[in-house]
Formats: C-alpha cells, sequence, structure tokens
C-alpha cells in the first residue's frame, strides 16, 4: 500500500499513469452527461408541485455535490502535501480549485435560476446559499493567495493552510437546511434515508452525479499534468518526453 | 417545458457552457505547460554568455 502511494506519488509515474487513465474517465462522463441530459430533460417526469422547473435538480444537485466533493478533495492534498511534503499533492490541490471553483459558480447560478420560479426571488441569505457563497470565495482565495507569493513553495504551503481551514465551511453547508430556517429545500439525497424522489427521477440525478465525477476525474487528471510539468521544468525525464506528451 | 422553458434551458446551457469551459482550460494549460517545457532550454541558452564576451 504504501509502496504504491509512494509511487504514485512519483511525478514521472504519476504523468505516464494519467495519460493512460484519462480517456477511460473522459469517455464515460460524455456518456452518462448526455445520458442523464436525455434523461432529465426528456425521460423523467414533471414534478407534481414544481412542474417542469424541477428538471434543473439534474445539473443543480450533482454541481452542488462536487463543489464540496472537489474541496474535500483538494484540502485532503493539501493536507498530504504539508505533512509529507509531497510535490504531486501540492500539484493535485492547485488542479483542484479552478474546477471547484467553476463547480460552485454553477451551484450558485444554476440554484439562483431555480429559485426565482420557484421562491420568486434570484437569490436570499439565508445558510446554504451564504455558505456556498463563502465556499466559492475559499476556492478563489486559495487560487489569489497560491499565486500571492514569488516563492511558490511559500504559495503552496500558505494556500493549503487555507484550504485546510476552509473545512470546516463543508459541514455547515451540509447541515444549514437543517440548522436554520431557510427557504432550500432538505437534501435530496440521503444516506440515512430513502431518497425523497421517484425512480424515475432519481434515476437520471445518480447518472448526471456519477458524470459529473469521471468528468472531474479527467480534467483534474489533465490538469495535475500541466502541474507537473511546469514545477518539474528542467528535470531529465521532462526533457525527454516526446513531442505532444 | 410548462412555462419554464427559459429557466431550465438557461440553467442546462450555462451548465454545458462552463463544463466545456473548465474542460477546454485544462487541456490548454497542459498545451501551455509542455509548451514551456520546451521553449525552457532555450531560455536559459538566450541568457548564457558567448564565447566572445567571456574572452
Amino acid at each position: 500500500m504504501w509502496t504504491w502511494f509512494h509511487k504514485l506519488g512519483s511525478p514521472p509515474h504519476f504523468y505516464r499513469i494519467s495519460g493512460r487513465l484519462m480517456p477511460w474517465f473522459a469517455v464515460p462522463a460524455l456518456v452518462l452527461l448526455a445520458l442523464g441530459t436525455v434523461g432529465g430533460l426528456w425521460w423523467s417526469p414533471p414534478d407534481y408541485q414544481q412542474g417542469d422547473a424541477f428538471r434543473i435538480i439534474y445539473v443543480h444537485v450533482p454541481a452542488a455535490y462536487m463543489a464540496m466533493m472537489v474541496y474535500v478533495t483538494m484540502a485532503v492534498a493539501a493536507a498530504i502535501g504539508i505533512v509529507w511534503r509531497m510535490k504531486l499533492a501540492f500539484a493535485s490541490a492547485a488542479a483542484c480549485a479552478p474546477i471547484g471553483a467553476a463547480f460552485t459558480f454553477l451551484a450558485l447560478a444554476t440554484g439562483s435560476i431555480w429559485g426565482r420560479p420557484m421562491w420568486g426571488v434570484w437569490w436570499d441569505w439565508d445558510g446554504r446559499m451564504t455558505s456556498v457563497l463563502v465556499l466559492f470565495f475559499l476556492y478563489l482565495g486559495f487560487m489569489a493567495l497560491r499565486s500571492a507569493f514569488e516563492d511558490p513553495v511559500k504559495g503552496d504551503r500558505a494556500a493549503a493552510l487555507l484550504a485546510i481551514v476552509g473545512v470546516v465551511n463543508i459541514p455547515i453547508i451540509k447541515f444549514s437546511v437543517d440548522w436554520w430556517n431557510t427557504l432550500h429545500q432538505p437534501a435530496t439525497l440521503s444516506r440515512l434515508q430513502a431518497p425523497a424522489m421517484t425512480g424515475d427521477m432519481l434515476a437520471p440525478l445518480l447518472v448526471m452525479i456519477v458524470g459529473y465525477m469521471l468528468l472531474f476525474g479527467a480534467i483534474l487528471m489533465v490538469r495535475v499534468r500541466g502541474e507537473v510539468l511546469l514545477r518539474e521544468q528542467g528535470a531529465r525525464w521532462i526533457r525527454e518526453l516526446s513531442p505532444g506528451g | 417545458m410548462g412555462g419554464y422553458g427559459a429557466f431550465v434551458w438557461s440553467a442546462w446551457g450555462l451548465t454545458a457552457a462552463v463544463l466545456v469551459w473548465i474542460a477546454l482550460g485544462a487541456r490548454r494549460h497542459h498545451q501551455r505547460a509542455l509548451e514551456a517545457t520546451r521553449d525552457a532550454p532555450a531560455r536559459r541558452a538566450s541568457v548564457q554568455a558567448t564565447v566572445e564576451e567571456v574572452k
């Protein structure tokens, strides 16, 4: 296990492995996203209260899940980087930030678009929306802090600390709908309870969530590969790379 | 879409645009890194002293 962990932490090994693995994430992601789109827009029946507006759930909920999941991934990578000084861990944390920021933006924007016809407002400063907005600022802060240092090693460490401290926001997002009065509906999917949706509505949602996860995996690999190249400039294995990478 | 078409299509359209943007952005990031890596030895050479300067 530790040998595997150390081997994966080697930039040349990761660069080679990720190049081969990436299509295995990207292609199924595109297939699942296409299936989820058809299922969400046409196959699933309209909601008895929200009508067709509920179809926004198929892009909003996966984006919200990914916003949190990518942040936890980033924080774990940052912690590994700080504890074990692994260059690949810092590269992964750096690669997570713009992807997570994009998912968080999508969660906020699609939530706002869904809120307008359902609640009559584009935005409400309630616990869920405000804590997700804080998450968005955490991602932006991570990227700004990392690039604010001339020494990239210091930038990596400072941003990693911010990522670790910011994890406290994740349970706040998760439980905000239970802790405070809010316009936002409770969790759609819960590990402890049966889903609050029928099977024909739930299936496209699960397909979209898995599609988003695989897409994240593919994009993350491409970004980490770029980060590895930038950080390892001058290394012999980089000079030996064939043109086209 | 039962009167909600504008909201539903804008949410899906925005999502598709952002997902394509981050995917292409990652590809561009990797391409730029590759180019920077190939240019790196040339950049180092351009600041080295010439034989004439050393003499």
